[in-house]
């Protein structure tokens, strides 16, 4: 713009000497001609010599299309008519266009055609270091671009080495940081035009010797111009595989140096401004992408830790989830035993109701029939022997069962009082073999006991034990039609065992279904002793003693044994006892 | 020869009842002394009637009655009174099965229980 104000104030003069011209055009510093006709060259100044190689016997008087580039000409032709169009002092666009030099090279220009009242000024400016400056704005657009957009980090260094080779020579181009600690270096992307390197991607070198040392004293890019001259530890190293020339440029962050970007060549001496400054460009968003890259990685390191949490989490819940699962089915299994429990209870109303309507009915049709025989006055002495013991039998059988309830429901009421005597098994049984005895010499059964002699003492409720063998000894005699019966006693450890073995007519029941014998109002139909409470008792009387019962059978007709186990006391509490 | 009633029944005093109830009468008795026995008892004296109690050993008389109903030969057509201590209501299902049968609770009257065989063998 000063050119043309110059320009305006000589016109302005009314110079009129071409050589005055001359010699302004001559004073810039771009290549300027002169057109006085169409596209017809008037005059010229030195720097078209100088840059483009003509003189002025090449052009002058020639279109100074001669010099464009033929793809070119179009656009300038019609450019030069619309300049000759304008009024003087008019500035058209500027554009584009390639010159052709003396010696056949295309040089880029920008072209300013200026309207002036001696006609057309074509101005051409060398747009090479333009050229250069947008390559290079281009060169760190792409490169932000590749940071922003990679996620990892080494494809922002390859690519950074990718681009960087479109603008400038280099054999091997890595980034060295700092380790924590700051005495060792990690060399990333070593990125080499020949394959092999001494400080591989990943290795991990001192930082003593280092070029990166260097640029963390001085604060500032270093270049090493030789190194054959071997001043670097590094240096030895990389001129071992042929990199003869460095350059490292420091990556700051947060005023502090973290690593450096580091360019090796072939050539010596090939690293100067050119290149330190086109590093100076990228280094900032580099070390950004550095930190970044570093967070990234904390990030998925988080993630990573996140996901670990969670998957533990996950599985807990899992076993939790399984847990409940299993818990639900115990529930469902509870609440199917409940159910099964409510339905066994109404089973139990309703064969002890049957069972005790059942004598009653039987009393009540017996007395019935009686009374009308007695009526009819046919009444005989059999029959009367009959009903009486029909009678009979089912009040007895009534009583027991009535006794058998109330008994059982004060033993586990909670409230009932055992006693605690020492008790002395010979004399309980034979006690009750003797109230038995009669009843089984009548089914004509043989009644064996077999009680060692001194067998240990026991404590307990002297009446409740003797009942549980006077059911059991009952029992076996109901149930046994022929054979014998065999009452035995039995020290074991601990334990008192005893046994009523008989040669009845077994347990049809399986084995595994053995215990519910026990339970109350159980009912195994050909062992029923009424309303099956008898053993339900005895069960309870033995629990409460902390012992256990039992009953062991081949099967149907191959005899029972029922046993239980009654805990005795050592002899220093027999003392104690005694 | 007076038509057979089966009696079916697990306890021997009753089985002595019923041989009181019906003598003097046209009819035989037959005894059984749980389902399974009924089964065969049926096979042989081919009764006109049968009095059946519902707890019994192994197969009970709910159990029979059910089976003796599904049999597809004559013996399915056999009137049956049950005869029990048990209330005839927990056993109503039995009725949906033979709409005819009739449920006696005990104790009942000799005078009863003739008049029901009576209407079913008329």
């Amino acid at each position: 713009m000063r050119f043309l104000q110059t320009l305006r104030n000589i016109l302005s003069s009314r110079l009129t000497g071409f050589d005055e011209i001359q010699n302004f055009l001559d004073a810039t510093n771009d290549p300027i001609f002169v057109l006085h006709r169409g596209e017809l060259i008037k005059n010229f100044n030195r720097q078209v010599t100088e840059l483009f190689g003509y003189d002025k016997h090449d052009l002058v008087e020639s279109s100074i299309l001669k010099i464009i580039k033929l793809e070119y000409v179009p656009h300038v032709r019609k450019a030069i008519e619309e300049a000759w169009g304008c009024k003087p002092g008019c500035k058209c666009p500027t554009f584009d266009v390639s010159v052709i030099t003396k010696d056949g090279r295309d040089l880029i220009c920008e072209l300013d055609l200026n309207r002036t009242e001696y006609g057309i000024q074509p101005h051409f400016r060398d747009a090479t270091e333009h050229r250069k400056r947008d390559a290079e704005r281009e060169l760190i657009s792409n490169i932000n671009k590749i940071i922003a957009s990679a996620l990892d980090i080494r494809d922002v260094y390859k690519a950074i080495a990718v681009e960087l080779g479109k603008r400038i020579n280099f054999d091997r181009m890595s980034i060295a940081l700092l380790q924590p600690g700051n005495n060792a270096i990690t060399t990333y992307a070593a990125v080499t035009s020949y394959g092999f390197t001494e400080l591989p991607e990943g290795g991990s070198y001192p930082l003593e010797g280092s070029i990166l040392e260097k640029v963390i004293k001085s604060g500032s890019p270093f270049i090493v111009n030789d190194t054959s001259q071997q001043k670097l530890t590094t240096d030895r190293k990389l001129f071992k595989e042929g990199i003869m020339s460095r350059v490292a440029y420091p990556l700051i962050y947060k005023g502090q140096i973290i690593g450096t970007i580091n360019l090796g060549s072939r050539r010596v001496n090939e690293f100067g401004n050119n290149q330190v400054n086109l590093l100076q460009q990228i280094a900032p968003q580099l070390t950004i992408a550095i930190e970044n890259s570093k967070l990234f990685c904390k990030i998925k390191e988080w993630n990573t830790e996140l996901e670990r949490i969670v998957e533990e989490r996950t599985r807990a819940l899992n076993a939790a989830n399984i847990e409940m699962a299993k818990k639900n089915m115990e529930l469902e299994r509870a609440n199917e035993e409940l159910r099964s429990l409510d339905k066994m209870k109404d089973n139990i109303i309703r064969d002890v109701s049957h069972e005790l309507k059942t004598p009653v009915a039987h009393i009540e049709m017996a007395m019935a029939l009686w009374a009308e025989e007695v009526k009819k006055d046919k009444n005989s002495r059999e029959k009367e022997e009959k009903y009486r013991r029909i009678i009979t039998s089912n009040i007895r059988k009534l009583q027991k069962d009535i006794k058998g309830i109330l008994h059982l429901s004060i033993l586990e009421s909670g409230q009932f009082q055992y006693k605690k005597e020492p008790i002395h098994l010979e004399e309980l049984v034979n006690q009750v073999v003797m109230e038995l005895l009669l009843l089984a010499e009548h089914k004509g059964l043989i009644l064996l006991t077999r009680i060692p002699d001194h067998l240990p003492t026991f404590k307990g409720d002297r009446e409740e034990i003797t009942k549980v063998i006077y059911n059991l000894l009952d029992n076996a005699i109901k149930y046994t039609e022929k054979g014998r019966i065999t009452i035995s006693a039995e020290t074991k450890e601990k334990e008192l065992e005893i046994s009523i073995e008989d040669t009845g007519i077994g347990i049809g029941v399986p084995k595994d279904k053995f215990y519910k014998l026990f339970e109350r109002f159980y009912q195994e139909k050909t062992r029923s002793d009424g309303i099956g409470i008898g053993l339900a008792i005895c069960k309870t009387i033995v629990d409460a003693h902390g012992g256990r019962i039992w009953a062991e059978s081949d099967g149907k007709g191959k005899g029972t044994a029922f046993r239980f186990a009654l805990p005795y006391l050592n002899s220093a509490q027999n003392e104690q006892v005694g | 020869m007076g038509k057979t009633i089966l009696i079916v029944e697990d306890e021997k005093d009753m089985h002595d009842l019923y041989s009181d109830i019906f003598e003097g009468t046209d009819y035989n008795i037959v005894r059984a002394y749980d389902g399974d026995e009924a089964f065969e008892k049926l096979q042989e004296c081919k009764p006109s009637i049968i009095i059946l109690d519902i707890i019994l050993d192994l197969v009970p008389g709910d159990t029979f009655f059910m089976y003796l109903k599904s049999m597809s030969n004559e013996y399915s057509g056999i009137p049956v009174i049950i005869a029990s201590s048990l209330s005839s209501h927990s056993y109503r299902n039995l009725k949906e099965i033979d709409p005819h049968l009739v449920f006696l609770e005990k104790p009942f009257t000799r005078e009863r229980l003739l008049k029901e065989i009576e209407a079913k063998l008329m």
